[in-house]
């Protein structure tokens, strides 16, 4: 997926003109179908410019941000907030049934701006008690709501709606004319509504302590709303403290709140157009996260940008599972996956709330920083790789350098020195004057003898501490000489080809100690050496079929045991294994008891 | 014979020379390096040269480059080279360039004052000379397919003296046989190797050192 974030999640995509266009006629019928009503019901021309600018103001607002933040839920509730915003004006209806859904339904736009309130600017709510207080809106509107119809007698409880309207209804769902219980029901209507109102502007003030500046920046607008929705409270509890003193001051407040209401939608929609808080929140992300951050800690700060508590960061482990910072494996189930492709072997994958997809952009830009982070990661383990490396492979290289030379100096001194003795000794055996005395020709020829044995010991010594056609002609001869010496068949299959000086000695004292564990320890009857170079690995291959059961090497930087020609069938291959891990190789022992020993070394050549 | 001696040790060297002079040998110059060789042979123009494998300055393959150096120069100088170790792919590596007048010996061999002269004498003429320890080695190769097997043990010494590089004539003197019955012992080897017969000596020892290290 070119190192994007894929989403399992639905993804909101911009609506059609036609959708918009749906949407506004129905925004503009609703406007106009309540102007009817409310206009029946007596108001003034004043009345009804208000009452249609708030409402169709919160329906283009919502229009708006449906077309520009089509993944954000908010347009939608600002779009609702427009539309039930005229339903209370149904009760001014000659329609009974109408009269009720009007009644019924009056504070329905309350229940939604609260709603607007606790979820902007994301469009969800972050905690359970917020989504539950939303919820708790819309159950008082509609048990409250419902119930206060049951009594509610449009004729006789003149003040209790901002309609005045005693020829409004008759009232289909009225059951009881009882003005006391309907008195006290509307009463305590209200102070629920005014106790909700309380705990959404309690939310709000801790929203505002947990915002990030980047995030207050985009709440302030919004948060211009909730001293409109002050001013609500304000009227409503001066209304329940006076209700029939209603005169200019009431009219005074019902406009000023009408009229302020005009700049709540605009609020909202600047708000929302303005969001640049997730991604500036991405950005934050990374500071938050820290220099050197754990997997613990890239979750907890993705799960606070991300809003979803119940984020699990899932990053590979060496089986090839994914599992989360815990350890546990990631399942996905139910839950939205998205993953995060940071080059081969390093992908992580969050599992999420499928909410959390509703906003792809934001959801790429906290893959983008997973991303980055899995990179700086990766970047940080090699060079730690390398440093760890560095040391063991300069000392490889300068106990290499140090065979080298004692090769050269038996080859220019001792081996030299006795090649002249022996010169010597035959000029001797031939000009001694006693020559015919066979007790004189014998005792040379014994000299003779031993110094051929000393030479020829001390040129297999010699090759043993490093085989001089290893430098001059490469791996694939010093592998035949090697082969050729063997007391067991040795097949040799090497690729021609000159490598580093390092990874060609490395080799060959892999197969060199290969040989003589076959021989030794496997009493193998056959052995087959293959050399391949491909890439940037050389891959040595020794295969016996000998009787296997030889213990697989410790991992590099476990302590081996001194010596590499030691008995125990083993102590060889962990002396190998420490010398290929100091070239940033690795080795590999198969050797099933019984069925043969495989050992492949893989060297990187760079 | 006209013969120069390469060697950096000085100490042998002289040994060499020495041992070379004493068996009537005319040694025209020595030389501790590599480097100024090609010049030397033009101006000494000696029918051999004998060589250290290992020079200065790096002490690998200064000798063999050398050697082509002086056949590029003047063709028809041989060379007998001297290695420090049994090195069947180095042997094979050199007789390839061109058999003729080359040899390949193993260091040991100076100790032998008749066997190194021989050795000259037939790389002067043109011939091939072969350590026999390489040959050897060659011959104990355990090989998957078993066709040295299946030679007789006549037959067996016939491909050895040919490995080394020995003319007919030689190897008659040497198994004490006549032309007639090596000829037949040859076709013999030849068709169990499933070798090309007729090979002139210089080709011959090629193929069978080939046959032997494949």
């Amino acid at each position: 997926m070119g190192g994007g974030p894929t989403s399992g999640g639905r993804a909101r995509r911009a609506p059609t003109p036609r959708l918009l266009i749906g949407l506004g006629t129905a925004a503009l019928l609703a406007g106009a179908c309540g102007s009817w009503g409310y206009a029946r019901s007596g108001a003034g021309p004043g009345d009804l410019v208000r009452d249609l600018s708030v409402g169709w103001t919160y329906a283009a607002a919502g229009l708006v941000a449906r077309y520009r933040r089509p993944a954000n839920r908010t347009g939608d509730l600002l779009l609702a907030e427009g539309i039930s915003w005229f339903l209370g004006n149904l009760q001014g209806f000659p329609v009974p049934w109408l009269f009720a859904v009007g009644a019924w339904g009056e504070a329905l736009n309350m229940a939604v701006l609260a709603h607007l309130l606790l979820v902007f600017p994301d469009g969800r709510a972050g905690t359970a008690g917020e989504r539950r207080l939303m919820v708790a809106g819309y159950a008082l509107v509609a048990a409250g709501g419902f119930a206060r119809v049951l009594l509610y007698d449009p004729a006789a409880d003149r003040a209790t709606s901002y309609l005045a309207c005693p020829e409004c209804g008759p009232n289909p769902l009225l059951l009881r004319r009882d003005p006391a219980l309907f008195d006290a029901l509307d009463l305590a209507y209200r102070w629920a509504g005014v106790v909700l109102t309380a705990l959404v502007l309690v939310t709000m003030v801790r929203r505002w302590r947990r915002a990030s500046p980047a995030r207050r920046r985009v709440l302030l607008p919004a948060w211009v709303a909730v001293g409109i929705a002050l001013a609500f409270v304000g009227w409503e509890v001066l209304y329940l403290l006076a209700p029939e003193s209603p005169g200019a001051a009431g009219d005074l407040l019902t406009a000023a709140s009408d009229l302020s209401q005009l700049a709540v939608p605009a609020a909202f929609l600047t708000g929302l157009l303005r969001m640049r808080l997730r991604r500036a929140s991405v950005g934050d992300l990374l500071v938050a996260a820290g220099s050197e951050p754990t997997p613990h800690r890239l979750q907890e700060v993705l799960r606070q940008v991300l809003g979803d508590p119940s984020l699990r960061l899932g990053l590979p482990a060496g089986d090839g599972s994914v599992t989360d910072p815990e350890g546990r494996p990631l399942t996905g189930g139910a839950r939205a996956v998205t993953r995060v492709d940071a080059g081969p072997g390093t992908g992580a994958v969050l599992e999420h709330d499928s909410a959390v997809g509703e906003d792809p952009a934001l959801l790429a830009a906290a893959g983008a920083a997973v991303r980055f982070w899995l990179s700086d990661h990766r970047l940080r383990a090699e060079l730690a790789g390398q440093a760890r490396r560095t040391v063991p492979r300069r000392l490889l290289q300068a106990a290499y350098e140090e065979r080298r030379r004692l090769e050269r100096d038996l080859h220019d001194g001792a081996q030299t020195r006795l090649l002249y003795t022996l010169m010597t000794l035959r000029r001797l055996g031939t000009r001694l004057p006693g020559a015919d005395d066979p007790e004189l020709r014998r005792t040379v020829a014994e000299a003779e003898d031993s110094l051929r044995h000393a030479l020829e010991e001390l040129r297999d010594l010699a090759r043993g501490i490093h085989p001089a056609v290893l430098t001059r002609a490469g791996l694939e001869p010093a592998l035949a000489s090697l082969a050729e010496r063997s007391p067991v068949p040795v097949q040799v299959d090497a690729e021609p080809g000159r490598h580093p000086q390092l990874i060609e000695t490395t080799a060959y004292f892999v197969v060199s100690e290969a040989l003589a564990n076959a021989v030794r320890h496997a009493a193998a009857r056959r052995v087959a050496v293959r050399v391949r170079h491909g890439g940037r690995l050389l891959v040595v291959e020794v295969e016996d079929d000998g009787v296997g059961g030889a213990p697989a090497p410790p991992g590099p930087g476990e302590p081996a045991e001194p010596g590499d020609s030691g008995a125990a069938p083993g102590t060889g291959l962990r002396g190998l294994a420490d010398r290929v891990a100091a070239v940033g190789g690795t080795l590999r022992v198969d050797s099933p008891p019984g069925a043969g020993t495989r050992i492949r070394a893989e060297l990187p050549c760079e | 014979m006209r013969v120069i001696v390469a060697e950096d040790s000085a100490l042998l060297r002289q040994g060499v020379v020495r041992l070379l002079r004493d068996g009537g040998v005319d040694v025209v110059a020595e030389t501790a390096d590599a480097d100024g060789l090609p010049e030397l042979v033009a101006a000494e123009r000696p029918d051999v040269v004998l060589l250290d494998i290992r020079m200065p300055p790096t002490h690998t393959d200064e000798g063999v480059r050398a050697a082509g150096a002086i056949r590029a120069r003047c063709p028809g100088t041989g060379v007998l080279l001297l290695s420090q170790y049994v090195e069947t792919s180095a042997a094979v590596g050199v007789m390839a360039r061109d058999p003729r007048g080359f040899g390949y010996l193993l260091k040991d061999r100076v100790a032998d004052a008749e066997e190194l002269i021989d050795a000259l004498k037939r790389v002067a003429a043109g011939e091939s000379a072969v350590d026999p320890e390489i040959v050897a080695r060659l011959l104990a190769r355990r090989r998957a397919d078993d066709t040295l097997g299946r030679l007789t043990p006549r037959e067996h010494q016939v491909l050895a003296l040919m490995a080394e590089g020995r003319s007919n004539e030689a190897i008659t003197r040497r198994l004490r046989i006549s032309g007639k019955t090596l000829e037949t012992h040859i076709r013999s080897v030849f068709g169990k190797l499933e070798l090309e017969p007729d090979l002139a000596d210089h080709r011959r020892v090629l193929a069978v050192l080939t046959y032997l290290r494949g």
